[in-house]
């Protein structure tokens, strides 16, 4: 499974590069929306799902389709520096050796689709991106690649469902954006494509975004802004609550 | 019960994250040990980011030995001048220490690096605790069987070539006159250490003062406790500056726990004695040296390390 997010993720590095100058004035119009374009992050946050909602307009003049619409939907978290490294012995233990620094990383990463089997995604991603954009040398050691899609799998945040869009009449459709607490904050792109029969006919982008509110957002960034005054609070707690738990026993 | 920690940026179980810190301090009051080099490590087996997990432990450490050094302090059993020069020598190891695991961090070898200092580090520990209080146990039997009397403590004279060292100071709460310099060495290498590894170093530093530098041992506990305060005070702002791991809300649920936790240990200990304690406690800190030692040796389940640099 991992594997098939190579693609995915060369997609992800080149960014979306669909020109579509071939969409004639006939062409249908894609409409989309989410339920939500604002994820609080608070203390209880375990995660959550946005819905995304989308119509494909059609006007007189638009020419009939033999076949059913397809929608790709691809959701891709701000970008992270992500190293990996190879395990391996040295002296008898195992340590971290030389590895691959993958920048602008999306840290989180979604393909939803109408129901298609992997190759016909594949080609469908590969119709919308531009993979040459991409370093070539990032890209001979597979095993390596395919290790931060593991990860990333595995913790929910490299997603991949065909299928995952449903359409609910022959033009509307809905998908659910699984984001597990693990998720980053910041801005999240969404890009969506229309096809029929393979073919590309109108591309939509909206974006939500993740972000810490409250006393969480004031911890973070007081601890990102003012590093000094934050340890210094740390410290003071410390002191504090040692002091307090040291008066609060004596007495029992 | 989730809580969303905001700088490790993960939610986590209050209650485990509590009953961890109240199991390390029920110990910590058991033995009379900070128990830092055992709540670490439980953090980082239980999916703790190991650079957060030894950050935050440093200020749970400054809570855990307020109290016991104020109280310390109150019977006036510290050798204020001898902490002194312990913490501020010490505060340059924690400075060293804070710089070498921030960059470590950004290369992608705290992770291992932590892992092999501690196998080292409790295994030495470990080892030299079980040893002695084997030793404590098999003396006090024979002596019983002979029909004689414990032999006292005795406090021997420094050692000769810790005597030589220039630069004489006097340390007149400990009634020493001793060279500046092994003091200077320990409080640095103990303190850079711990920064390091997130433990308070307690169990190093009493030994090394009782058996390098002759400190009576009525000071020796409260010198060493205000000692830690001081330096892992300086620790968590460093941490807080060079690598920005410290999460506040992980650490203060920790101090909750310990606080808690280390009540019931202090009135459990009361109740067993001194050499089996010691024993007990040589066993738990090889046992943890060996998950370590295993983690290093053993093929790895996951090939790969994956790490985000910069967050």
């Amino acid at each position: 499974m991992s594997e098939r997010f190579r693609l995915l993720w060369r997609a992800a590095l080149a960014g979306m590069a669909l020109a579509l100058s071939w969409q004639g004035a006939q062409a249908e119009r894609l409409v989309v929306d989410l339920a939500t374009d604002l994820v609080e992050v608070t203390s209880e946050f375990g995660g959550t799902s946005i819905a995304l909602f989308g119509v494909v307009e059609r006007d007189g003049q638009t020419v009939s389709r033999p076949g059913r619409y397809d929608v790709v939907i691809t959701v891709r978290g701000p970008p992270h520096d992500v190293l990996v490294q190879r395990k391996a012995r040295r002296l008898g233990i195992i340590v971290n050796t030389d590895g691959q620094l993958f920048p602008g990383t999306p840290s989180y990463w979604g393909v939803f689709t109408t129901p298609a089997d992997d190759d016909t995604v594949d080609r469908w991603l590969s119709l919308v991106s531009d993979p040459d954009h991409v370093p070539a040398h990032m890209w001979e050691d597979t095993a390596l690649i395919d290790a931060v899609s593991a990860a990333r799998e595995e913790a929910g945040l490299w997603t991949r469902q065909l299928g995952g869009v449903e359409m609910l009449t022959e033009r509307f459709f809905r998908t659910s954006i699984p984001l597990p607490g693990l998720v980053e904050h910041g801005t999240y792109d969404i890009d969506v494509v229309l096809l029929s029969g393979g073919v590309p006919l109108d591309t939509a982008t909206t974006s939500f975004k993740v972000f810490k509110v409250g006393f969480e957002q004031k911890l973070f960034s007081l601890s990102r802004n003012q590093p000094l005054i934050y340890g210094v609070g740390v410290l003071a707690l410390a002191i504090l609550t040692g002091y307090v738990g040291g008066v609060v026993f004596r007495r029992n | 019960m989730d809580i969303y920690l905001p700088i490790a940026e993960m939610p986590v179980g209050v209650l485990a994250v509590l009953a961890m810190g109240a199991a390390v301090g029920v110990i910590s009051g058991l033995f009379g040990v900070g128990g830092g080099f055992l709540l670490t490590p439980l953090l980082i087996f239980s999916g703790i980011p190991p650079a957060v997990a030894v950050a935050s432990v440093t200020p749970q450490i400054v809570a855990s030995s307020t109290s016991g050094a104020l109280a310390y302090l109150r019977r006036k059993q510290v050798d204020l001048k001898l902490a002194a020069v312990l913490t501020v020598s010490g505060g340059a190891g924690a400075i060293a220490g804070a710089e070498l695991f921030a960059i470590l961090g950004a290369k992608g070898q705290l992770t291992v690096v932590i892992a092999i200092s501690y196998t080292i580090f409790l295994a030495v520990i470990g080892g030299l605790t079980l040893n002695e209080s084997v030793r404590a146990m098999i003396k006090r039997r024979m002596a019983r069987k002979r029909g004689d009397a414990l032999p006292p403590d005795r406090r021997g004279g420094a050692h000769g070539w810790i005597h030589r060292l220039p630069l004489k100071v006097r340390f007149r709460r400990s009634r020493l006159f001793i060279s500046v310099l092994p003091v200077i060495g320990l409080g640095a290498s103990i303190s850079f250490l711990g920064t390091l590894l997130g433990i308070g170093g307690g169990f190093i530093m009493v030994p090394a003062l009782i058996y390098l530098l002759k400190v009576p041992t009525s000071v020796v506990v409260g010198t060493s406790l205000l000692q830690i305060v001081g330096v892992m005070g300086i620790a968590t702002v460093m941490h807080s500056v060079a690598s920005q791991t410290v999460d506040v809300l992980l650490a203060f649920i920790l101090m909750v726990g310990g606080v808690i936790g280390a009540q019931i240990g202090a009135s459990l200990g009361q109740a067993i004695r001194g050499e089996l304690l010691r024993a007990l406690l040589g066993l738990l800190v090889l046992a943890v040296g060996l998950r370590f030692a295993l983690n290093l040796v053993l093929p790895p389940v996951d090939p790969f390390a994956v790490t985000v640099i910069g967050g």
